[in-house]
């Protein structure tokens, strides 16, 4: 048995725990070495030191003033609960209502600013509708020939026969900061 | 001849869930001495000793319907108790100022008994309480509680095991380094 492993069952050999082979390890080691049996010795004497330490007693008054806590407390357990006034509004608190509406009141005049004119006067767009004879928007970039006819007059507009027109962008042509 | 009934604890506390303060009355008058001295032993200072205890028996009175009979109502009321003395330690070493702080265990060595203690053989078991007092705090928390628990209160290894909440064989072990710590401390003592 080596030191470390005698000083970690002192305990046990005291409170008579140990198995008998460990036990009469023990104890060899005990003879073997003076000084261990000493630490057995002084250990058990701690021990019925702490055993023998004075009793404190409650001072006098003990008793009366821990009833007079208890009927403190029963009488605010008796107290009916007052249900505390949570102060917010849909769950919070007041600044964070007031910035929430805020919010809501911006997001609502963002959206009527961004909104076309048209919606916002007529209640809804001008292809919206329900008037037979008016066409309904169209969804791919083919023009009709109706179209074609009414469109205005672009750059393919060109007589080519005319000389002076064909090749004539001068007025058509304007370059950034041209005067 | 009238018969007493001596109901244990764990009945009374239930008789006391259900409404018998009588059973609080004896739970009180049972545990006030064995806790007191528990208290007293780890936090160094009477009135706050008794301070600690009266918190636990109001606990006990606010909060009785929290002991679930899994346990026994020792181990748990042990643990109320342990658990504010550990509070109010924490609060203390807090306060402490570093003057006090610079104390150590050799300036116990200088306090002498006062005159009117009495007999010699008052004087000389006062002076051996206050160095046994002296070195059991001189012991970490954990196993300063281990061994009041044990070689004061002289609960078993399983209620102790059950109010700190750790294994039986840490509380083995811790209750054996403190025996050596302590006996190193104390072997001087005749």
């Amino acid at each position: 048995m080596e030191r470390y492993e005698f000083e970690g069952v002192i305990s046990d050999y005291i409170d008579q725990s140990l198995s008998l082979s460990k036990k009469q390890e023990f104890e060899n080691y005990m003879k073997a070495n003076p000084e261990a049996e000493a630490i057995v010795a002084s250990v058990r004497k701690t021990m019925d030191d702490l055993h023998n330490l004075p009793k404190v007693k409650p001072s006098s008054d003990f008793t009366n003033r821990l009833w007079a806590r208890v009927d403190e407390e029963r009488s605010k357990m008796a107290q009916p609960q007052r249900v505390r006034k949570s102060g917010t509004f849909l769950g919070f608190t007041p600044l964070y209502a007031g910035l929430m509406a805020v919010l809501v009141v911006s997001f609502v005049f963002v959206g009527m600013e961004l909104m076309p004119d048209e919606i916002r006067e007529n209640g809804k767009p001008s292809y919206f509708t329900e008037d037979p004879t008016i066409p309904p928007p169209l969804k791919s970039n083919a023009k009709s020939p109706e179209m074609m006819a009414d469109a205005e007059d672009d750059s393919l507009d060109v007589d080519e026969t005319d000389p002076d027109q064909k090749m004539n962008f001068k007025n058509r042509i304007q370059f950034v900061k041209d005067q | 001849m009238t018969k007493t009934i001596r109901y244990t604890d764990e009945e009374l506390i239930k008789r006391f869930q259900n409404g018998d303060e009588n059973a609080y009355a004896e739970l009180i008058k049972r545990y006030t001495d064995p806790l007191l001295n528990f208290v007293y032993r780890f936090v160094n200072d009477e009135d706050q000793a008794e301070d600690i205890v009266q918190d636990t028996m109001v606990k006990l009175f606010t909060h009785k319907h929290y002991y679930k009979e899994i346990a026994k109502f020792s181990t748990w009321i042990y643990t109320i108790a342990g658990n504010l003395a550990k509070t109010e330690l924490r609060k203390r070493k807090r306060q402490k100022t570093t003057q006090l702080s610079k104390l150590g265990p050799e300036d116990m060595e200088f306090q002498i008994p006062s005159d009117d203690a009495g007999t010699d053989e008052g004087i000389q078991s006062s002076f051996i309480e206050k160095r046994i007092q002296a070195a059991i705090q001189n012991l970490e928390p954990h196993f300063r509680t281990a061994i009041i628990l044990r070689d004061i209160q002289e609960l078993s290894y399983e209620e102790i095991s059950n109010i700190l909440s750790v294994p039986l064989g840490t509380v083995k072990s811790r209750i054996n380094r403190g025996r050596l710590e302590l006996q190193t401390e104390l072997k001087d003592l005749k």
